[in-house]
Parts: structure tokens; sequence; C-alpha cells
């Protein structure tokens, strides 16, 4: 009998990232089921609320994986100098050896340390330069991995790996397989019965593995703790689930996890992207490019931050056309369709922080970090335009270092902006940013990065469209004019030895303070813009030009009308972020770069 | 059967934490389950009633359907929060915190239902006055401290109409939906497992409820859930 399945469920059942890694554990096992009856399939995952529905296509044949007992080995055993007595033998494509992996990437840090600039930034920016052919080959992929899981979790972690190989090596994979489909085809999944199935299996073997202890690594709401039916105790204990399904999940931190200890402490962040429609294929092109892009570790919001800006950009960069794309990623942009939505097929991140308590760790935080949803690609040529917008955040972002505590509120204040979608934090975080720019651009060295004008009225119309009017509005564009020149470029003039004019300090946080009432907001603004034309007619009395343009009445009128339709608040903090934007570089031909 | 309403107005932050969690983990249940809330009809009959009548209560307790009104949105927050765990080495004499417990950080989830909690709860015809006066002596549900108010008397209602059945296997739920694993008493389940003081385990029986939510908006520490009816 012929038995065909094309779609298989995974339950979400947890709210956390363990469901997202036993989907993309199984895809794995199906794809290897797939490579093994020589089909080429067409796998998506999508996201149904309740479960992920993984549709095959063409379906998967379950008689024939049942009859296929070659054995594969999607995860390594990690094999460590204490632990190597102790395991069975086995084939060199099944285990790593950590120590050897150690020593390669020690191998590797050293080198690059010693390399000049030049190298280094040809290295960040994917360009060639000979001192990098040189380098000791680069650490294994998935060696922040093998760091997690080496010593707390590693003893639980081979048991499910050998066990997988103890599978194999009976012959058994074809079983054991069709008993992971037939649990999965059906939702809720039935993980009773192929547990039961497992147990005779299990007893006719000699095999004691049925369940396994509940990583916190792949599980992080069942770390070791408290969990009793009777409240008649306070001992702690860890929890165990069927161990095929913490294999499977174990499977999907490799296929897509990222997991990283933080800069300068012990404390760490797993990342797993969830999906709302994907194929594994397209998946894993922007995972790999995604984690090209974090090489380096980062402190806590720094991380949450560039995690989901460059999985943006490496969305962005895999699903931009070419002309060398293949058949999946053909199929994949035509999935797409007119215009689409990066954060429909990739929603955000479950992320799980935990924080190193010296001899132990524990989850202290559980989140979901968006995608932004405000990137939409109606055309090929949007996808440069919002590599810009997203370029110009992470430079201005990589300034700021959590140890400073007001930096570390200027991340935090855009880090609930990029990750919700919301911008009211944005507007906070220019504001202060504002105060943030004239101090740090009192200071000798190289000035501090600006958004441009450009690039901000991209973002700010992308997500509320409604803004245009306001942007585009003369009046508005004209005493944005005014701020920037008595602020963020008078205080260039004034490090060019030009004091011509006075820069004004802490007016973007004065303006902002005054707009929760519109009269008094109206008040400030005129009483800056009376001083800055006075300004403007003294120098141009007493000293040579080029001169700056005056305020006029029109746009001091247009910005009235303004307030009114759009409330003091949003008008003062548009034009603090404006202000202090810096406007766009010209070309020879005197059109704007960025 | 007759089906009684009881609505609740929430006075602090709701909690919960999943049977299928430790508390290393912390997540929390959007809503009180059947097993909490048929729990808490039993201490308020104990306390009210005296053992013996809960007792014999036990049964048409266990067996009760129950149903929710859910709210438009609902609000988790994210935090840690200081606890006390048993130690695992003694302590240095003398130091502050000596003792069985020593204290320590972890992750907790805390949810804010903007509007009054609307229960439906299926008892035998003769038992609607008995669940009335033990409903209103309810004050918190969940997590101790999660406390709550009566907003008026228990009133009967016609039918279920309207509101998320908890206790009942359901065949349809909505596309898109949020699932939760929720608790509640097996068939089976007698006194002497609900009793605390007994060392006889309780039968629970878990309910994967879906329920009509989305995730609308989320950032480190909070997740907004909109209601998709």
């Amino acid at each position: 009998m012929i038995e065909l399945q094309s779609v298989f469920y995974i339950d979400k059942l947890t709210g956390t990232f363990a469901d997202e890694l036993l989907g993309a554990g199984f895809i794995l096992v199906l794809q290897e089921l797939y490579f093994q009856q020589g089909v080429k399939p067409v796998i998506t995952q999508l996201d149904t609320g309740y479960s992920y529905a993984i549709e095959c296509d063409p379906p998967l044949d379950l008689g024939r994986v049942q009859m296929d007992t070659r054995p594969f080995y999607p995860a390594p055993v990690i094999q460590t100098t204490k632990n190597q007595a102790g395991l069975p033998e086995l084939p060199p494509m099944s285990f790593v050896s950590y120590e050897g992996e150690k020593e390669k990437r020690n191998q590797y840090i050293e080198a690059y340390k010693g390399l000049d600039k030049t190298a280094k930034r040809a290295d960040i920016i994917g360009e060639a330069h000979p001192a990098l052919a040189s380098l000791p080959p680069a650490p294994h992929a998935d060696w922040d991995i093998f760091r997690m899981i080496n010593p707390a979790a590693l003893i639980g972690y081979n048991g499910l790996m050998t066990q997988w190989y103890a599978v194999g090596a009976a012959g058994l994979t074809g079983t054991v397989a069709h008993l992971l489909c037939q649990m999965f085809h059906q939702s809720p999944n039935d993980v009773a019965t192929a547990r039961s199935t497992w147990q005779n299996v299990a007893k006719a073997n000699g095999w004691k593995q049925i369940d396994a202890t509940a990583s916190q690594f792949y599980n992080p709401s069942q770390g070791k703790g408290v969990n009793r039916p009777q409240p008649d105790g306070v001992g702690l204990g860890n929890l165990d689930n069927f161990w095929l399904l913490e294999w499977l999940k174990a499977l999907g931190l490799y296929e897509i996890g990222f997991t990283r200890t933080l800069k300068g402490v012990g404390d760490r962040k797993t990342y797993v992207p969830v999906y709302g429609r994907m194929t594994p294929t397209f998946a894993r092109s922007v995972q790999s490019e995604f984690r090209n892009r974090m090489r380096f570790d980062e402190t806590a919001v720094r991380s949450d931050i560039l995690t989901v800006m460059r999985y943006l950009q490496a969305f962005l960069s895999r699903s931009q056309y070419s002309q060398g794309e293949s058949e999946e990623e053909r199929w994949q942009r035509e999935m797409f369709g007119g215009g689409y939505r990066p954060a429909d097929f990739m929603h955000g991140f479950q992320v799980a922080f935990y924080k190193d308590l010296g001899n132990a760790v524990t989850t202290m935080n559980l989140a979901f970090l968006n995608l932004p949803g405000w990137v939409t690609i109606h055309q090929d040529t949007e996808v440069e335009t919002y590599q810009d917008v997203l370029l110009e955040h992470e430079e201005i972002i990589r300034q700021f270092e959590e140890n400073r505590g007001d930096e570390l509120d200027l991340l935090m204040k855009y880090r609930n902006f990029i990750v919700a979608d919301n911008l009211a934090p944005f507007f906070e975080f220019t504001t202060a940013y504002s105060s943030w720019l004239i101090s740090e651009g009192e200071k000798p060295g190289f000035p501090p990065r600006k958004f441009s004008t450009r690039n901000l009225r991209r973002l700010l119309v992308a997500v509320q469209p409604k803004l245009s009017e306001i942007l585009e509005s003369p009046g508005f564009v004209n005493i944005a004019y005014a701020i920037r020149q008595s602020t963020v470029v008078a205080q260039y003039r004034k490090a060019q030895n030009d004091r011509r004019y006075d820069v004004r300090y802490g007016l973007g946080r004065d303006l902002v303070r005054q707009s929760q009432y519109p009269d008094e907001f109206v008040a400030a603004l005129s009483d800056f813009l009376h001083k800055y034309n006075a300004e403007n007619a003294q120098v141009m009395e007493n000293r040579s030009g080029p001169y700056r343009k005056s305020v006029q009445t029109g746009d001091i009128q247009e910005i009235l009308r303004l307030i009114d339709q759009h409330g003091s608040d949003l008008i003062a903090k548009l034009l603090v972020a404006y202000g202090y934007a810096r406007e766009p570089r010209l070309d020879e031909a005197g059109e704007p770069t960025n | 059967m007759i089906w009684i309403q009881a609505i609740y107005q929430p006075t602090t932050l709701f909690s919960l934490r999943p049977s299928w969690t430790t508390s290393s983990g912390g997540k929390s249940l959007l809503l009180p389950s059947p097993y909490a809330l048929k729990t808490a009809v039993l201490d308020a009959a104990i306390r009210t009633s005296g053992l013996q009548q809960a007792e014999k209560a036990w049964p048409w307790i266990r067996d009760m359907g129950i149903g929710i009104q859910l709210p438009a949105q609902i609000v988790v927050t994210n935090l840690f929060a200081k606890i006390l765990r048993l130690r695992r080495n003694p302590a240095t004499p003398g130091s502050a915190d000596v003792g069985p417990f020593q204290k320590t950080i972890a992750y907790r989830e805390y949810v804010y239902h903007p509007q009054p909690i609307t229960l439906a709860f299926a008892v035998p015809d003769g038992q609607a006055a008995q669940l009335g006066d033990w409903l209103a002596q309810i004050s918190y549900l969940g997590k101790r401290g999660g406390f709550v108010q009566l907003l008026a008397p228990p009133m009967p209602l016609a039918d279920s109409a309207g509101f998320v059945l908890l206790t009942a296997d359901v065949s349809s739920f909505p596309l898109n939906g949020l699932v939760q694993q929720l608790d509640d008493c097996d068939p089976k389940m007698k006194f002497e497992e609900a009793n605390i003081y007994d060392s006889k385990k309780p039968k629970r029986v878990v309910r994967h409820v879906v329920l009509p939510y989305r995730l609308a908006k989320s950032s480190r520490a909070y997740s907004l859930y909109q209601h998709t009816g």
C-alpha cells in the first residue's frame, strides 16, 4: 500500500522557541528522508497560529521511509577528553572533538588579532584582502552551540545523539523516522502513540532511553526547578520529555538557532527565528548570511538590536533578484508576489536570556522581538533603499556602549522602537540623541554620526504614511533647517573656527519639553525663530557670507497649521528628529547620494 | 445542569505557571485554568462551609463545566523577581540569609486583564445557590496575590453562548489562534487527591484550548495579545 503524506503539523504548545526548534529539527529529518528517496521536494513551513503546517511537494512516501535503513547523522556527538572513553566507537562524520575545535578557534582568533585594520575592515565588509588568505581555517560554524552544551548539558545531549546513532546502527532508522512522521501527520501531535511505539522498539533492542531531560537550552521554560503536582515540597528537579522530541529540538538548534555569550560577561542569549511562511533552503541561506554578519560578541541590548537589524539585512540581500538565482529562489520570489513584507515570512525572534550565576545559569527573560513590519518591498530597487536605512541606523547604534548610562538609555529606547514597530520610543530616542550628538560633538575626534534627512523620511513614512504631509511641508522643512543651522551645523562651524553663529545647546530637549501644551510650544518655537532671524540679520550686517536662510512668515503660518492638525507633541518631536539630522551629500551631478 | 455567571474584577496582575514548566521557567498562562478555578471553589468551600461539606461537594465541583469571556486585549509583562530557593549547600554561619532557603532571581510573567474576567460555571440544578455563595468567597486566582473582586452576585445564565469553553473537547477552534495547555481535574480525581495534606497525587488532565488571540505587539518586556474575533 502506498502511504503518501503531504502535510505535517508541529503543535505550538509552549509559547517558547522549543516549538520552533522542534519544527526545524523535523524539517531537517524530512529533507534527509526525501534525499534518501532521491526526491528534491519543495517544503514550505506555514504558521497557522496553533501549529506549524509543513507542506511537502511531492508528498513523502511513508512506505519507503519505513523500509529505508540507511543511518544519517544530522548533529554530532560532542567528544571531550573526559568523555571519549565512555562513548561508543563512532564513524568520523558523527562526532566532533571539542578540544580540537577549541584549538582551531583559538588559533584563528589569535591570527585574526594580528591583522592590520585594513584587513579587518575588508573582512567585515566581505572584500578580498591578501592577509585574509593566510588566516588559519575559520572556527566551526556551530562552535557557539558546542560551547553552550559543554559542560552544562553535555551528558544529556550526547545521550540523545548516541541513542540516534544506536538506532542507525541497528538498522532501524526507517522505523523511527516513520514513527516521527506518524506523530506529526496530525494536530494535535500523537506523542502518546509514538512514545508507546518507541517503547516497544526500545524493549526489543534493550535500550533504556524513553524520555530525556528537558534541557533548559532547548526548553527555556523547563529548567531545573520546582514542579510538583502536589504542593508538598520545594525540591528542585528536571522535567523529562519523550527523547525523540528532545533530539529534534537539538537538531533544530543547529539549524535555526543563534546563541552567544554576551560581551564581557558569562550571560547568554539564544535567538530563534519564528517563521510565518518559509522554505528551509531560503531560511538556511538567510541564516548563513546572518551568522556571518554576527561574528563578534555584543552586549545585551546591542545584541537584540543588531540581531534584528542584521537578520533583516540578510533577508533583504537574499531576496534581491539575481540572474544566478536557483529554481527555489525564483519560486520564493514568485511566492512573494508583487510586494512583500519580510515580517510576514519571518515574524521575529523568540529570545531567551540566561543569566550566569557562577556555577549555574537561570532564565532571566523570555521575549519575542519582532522583525520591523515597516519594511515593505514593492520593487527590487527598494531593497537597496532599506539596506541604506538599516546600515545608517546600525552605524549610529554601534557608537553606543552599554557601560555608559546615557548611552544605555539611548540603546534601550532604540530597541523598543526596532523590535516593536513603535514610533513613540523612536522619537524619545531622537530627542535624547539630539543632546548626545551636541555633547559628543564638543569632544575631539571623529564627529558622531547623524541620521540623514532622506533616510529618516523614508523610515518615518514607511512606519506612518500620513507623516509625509508634514515632512513635505516647506514650512516644516525650513524650520527644521533653522534648528539644524543653530545646532549641529553651528557646532561644526565652530570646530572650523567660524564663530559667526552661536550654538543653541539643549534646543531639542527644550522644544520637546514645551510641547505638551501647544501654546507653550508655539511660544518657545517663536522665541527660537525670533533669535535665529535676529542673529542672521546681525551677521549679514557685520560679517561676510555665505549666510543662512532666514525663516519666513509663511513658514511660521505653515507650522502653526500643522500643529493645529497634528498636535504640538508630534510636530516638536519631528522637528527635533529632522533638525538634528544631516542633509544628504551630493554627488558630482548634484544628486543626493546618502 | 444550570449555568452560573460570575464577574470578577482583577485588582492586581494575574499569574499562573503552567504545570508543564518549572519554577525556573516562569511562563504564565493568560487565564486561570479549570483546575485553578475548581480548587479555588474547593478552598472557599472548606473555609466557609467546613471540610465535610466540601468533601461532599467535591464530585460536582470537579465535574463543573467552565467557560470564560475573553477581553479584547491581554498584556503580559516580562520581568525577573527575587525568589527563595532551597539551599544546595549550607550557608556560612552568621551570614545574613542563613536558613534552608537562599535568595536568587527568576523570570516571571504577570498578565494584565483590562476588563473584568467573566466566568460561567455549569453545575447541577440544586447546587447553584451553594456555588454562588462560594464564588463570592474567592479573593484570588492563580498565583497567590492575583487578587480579584466579585462585582455582583453570581447570576444564572440561559446558556454558555459567547463563552470559550475550557472544560470541553472542542471540534472547531479559531484559525491563527493561540494554544494554551490548561489543567483540569480528571473525572476520576478523588477528594483525597485534591487534599494537599494527603500524600496521594492529584489526577489532572491537560486540555489544549485554542484562544482567539494573536500576538499584536511585543518587545523585550511585554507582549500584547489582540482578540481576533
